[in-house]
């Protein structure tokens, strides 16, 4: 697969896309450092606050979350890779303002070895930061070996509960429980009908043949689920939704989240059909759909599929959910 | 010890991993994502640079802290921060109490594989840095007698450990992907581990 795409010098993408991020919201955001995206707000901040890391490659996360309501500050690496603990470090100590930070690491390899070591750092400061690590890819573990699991889609929906609790004006200690509670109550699959380009070096992710699809797809489409011949939205919903369901072993009557999220190629007019269809299934068998996003949250340069990503709600997570929140990318 | 017979130590296992720098990525291009030899250059220069700047009156476990969180920051994927937590275990274990110079280091090295733990949560067998790091400090543990004395035979168990990964089946890291495909390739990580405990051999008999 040949890359096709739009841009300019390889080795100055990360740094070109984060200003044109910034400088098309800067009422919301400001680009630090050349190192970090940050709440234009942070400093009038009397509250928790929220910082979190991750590749870049993947717009509108992790960055177009930053604002008032979910992040405070993102610390973006380069294409698909994590960033060192020093601007994480950084981060955290710019943050802090009096009331401690919390730091969200998608469970990634490159993404795990920076969150421990700036939490062993952090100890040593004494600073005060809890971390949470999200990792709700049910392809290629079970729930028992959940730091075998990947972080995909649903640290978006982390960052929106936890950031509304901080922004509520909850302890450290309770945003911490929110975010956590969040985390071990998700779970998403992903499923790609056809590969990408990595735009750094042209390399192709995933290579699928011209009639199949893969479930169980990776961040970046590492292998690790089942290929099969393409199906329909409707068939591919089916399945996707039914291992969803029997992961977190929902019941009649509970309340759940859904979350479908392109992952570059998928056009919103197929999200919409996957979306139907899942709450037509979930009608069926008498579980509420108390909360929903549909559209592209986390993508894999053009990358054909999507991530559905379902999260079990209470009363205190719909509010969460439903609170007042202002960032590039999301606004309720 | 002093920060010059520290120089004394780390200069050649620099000289090392600059040396095998295209030897490093041709291995990480079998499994990997082929830039640990780009890694490893830059951390070889981050700590040519620290031991080029020493007077040989600095306080060796400050020293190594500091450069610790250097290569921890070295941009590249885990090799930083992995190799950057085996440094921030060389400065604990330069801070512990010792009788001498050789008492030192023998902390300093058993203190790093500890830190390396910490941050790694790769087992032996799996087809890691580990494969070099455990066999080396199993001889500095398993006797009484100095690393001096050891070091041969140390730098030769890391090198056995990495030649051993040959065999193996990555279960961690960027390889774990390829299973049973692993098979056939030396971990490049494993690689660069033992060119480190090679080259602080070779510091020791100057």
């Amino acid at each position: 697969m040949k890359m096709k795409k739009f841009i300019n010098e390889p080795k100055n993408l990360t740094e070109e896309l984060l200003e044109g991020l910034e400088l098309s919201n800067p009422e919301l955001i400001e680009f630090v450092d050349k190192k970090m995206i940050v709440n234009k707000k942070l400093k009038d901040a009397d509250r928790v606050t929220i910082v979190t890391l991750g590749g870049t490659g993947h717009e509108p996360a992790i960055s177009g979350f930053v604002g008032e309501g979910m992040v405070d500050i993102s610390v973006p690496g380069d294409i698909f890779a994590a960033p060192g603990p020093g601007p994480c470090l950084d981060a955290i100590r710019m943050a802090d303002k009096g009331k401690g930070v919390l730091f969200v690491v998608l469970n990634h390899a490159g993404d795990m070895l920076t969150g421990d070591m700036v939490m062993k750092r952090a100890k040593k400061e004494g600073l005060n930061v809890v971390k949470v690590v999200t990792q709700d890819d049910i392809s290629n573990a079970p729930r028992e070996e959940a730091h075998d699991r990947r972080g995909l889609v649903g640290c978006v929906a982390v960052y929106k509960v936890a950031g509304a609790a901080a922004a509520a004006g909850k302890s450290l200690k309770e945003v911490a429980a929110v975010a956590q509670k969040f985390a071990d109550n998700m779970a998403t699959i992903a499923v790609a009908s056809r590969g990408a380009t990595h735009p750094s070096t042209g390399e192709t992710i995933s290579i699928l043949g011209e009639d199949e699809m893969e479930i169980g797809m990776g961040q970046h489409g590492e292998g690790g689920g089942g290929r099969q011949t393409m199906g329909t939205a409707n068939d591919t919903a089916e399945i996707m939704l039914g291992a969803l369901l029997k992961d977190l072993e929902i019941k009649e009557q509970e309340k759940l989240m859904v979350m479908v999220n392109g992952t570059g190629a998928t056009t919103l007019m197929e999200l919409l059909l996957v979306f139907r269809q899942c709450h037509k299934t979930l009608a069926t068998k008498n579980i509420e759909v108390a909360a929903s996003l549909v559209g592209e949250y986390l993508t894999v340069q053009e990358m054909c599929g999507f991530q559905l990503c379902i999260a079990r709600m209470d009363e205190e997570m719909i509010k969460y959910w439903h609170a007042p929140c202002k960032t590039p990318y999301h606004t309720v | 010890m002093t920060t010059t017979f520290l120089k004394q130590l780390l200069l050649p296992v620099t000289k090392l991993l600059t040396e095998n720098m295209a030897y490093l990525t041709k291995l990480d291009s079998a499994t990997g994502d082929g830039d640990h030899g780009v890694t490893i250059g830059k951390i070889a220069e981050t700590i040519r640079k620290t031991m080029n700047g020493l007077t040989g009156e600095e306080n060796v476990a400050e020293v190594l802290e500091d450069l610790s969180w250097e290569i921890m920051n070295v941009n590249g994927g885990s090799a930083g921060p992995l190799w950057g937590s085996f440094f921030e275990g060389l400065a604990e274990g330069a801070a512990m109490k010792a009788k001498n110079d050789q008492d030192q280091l023998k902390n300093m090295l058993i203190k790093a594989q500890e830190s390396f733990y910490e941050i790694s949560k790769a087992e032996v067998g799996q087809k890691t840095m580990i494969d070099a790091i455990v066999p080396a400090t199993k001889i500095l543990q398993g006797s009484e007698a100095s690393v001096e004395t050891l070091a041969e035979e140390m730098a030769a168990a890391a090198v056995a450990g990495a030649d051993d990964t040959i065999n193996m089946i990555a279960k961690f890291g960027r390889a774990k992907t390829l299973k049973e495909r692993s098979i056939g390739h030396k971990d490049p990580g494993a690689v660069s581990f033992s060119l480190f405990y090679r080259g602080i051999a070779i510091g020791l008999q100057k």
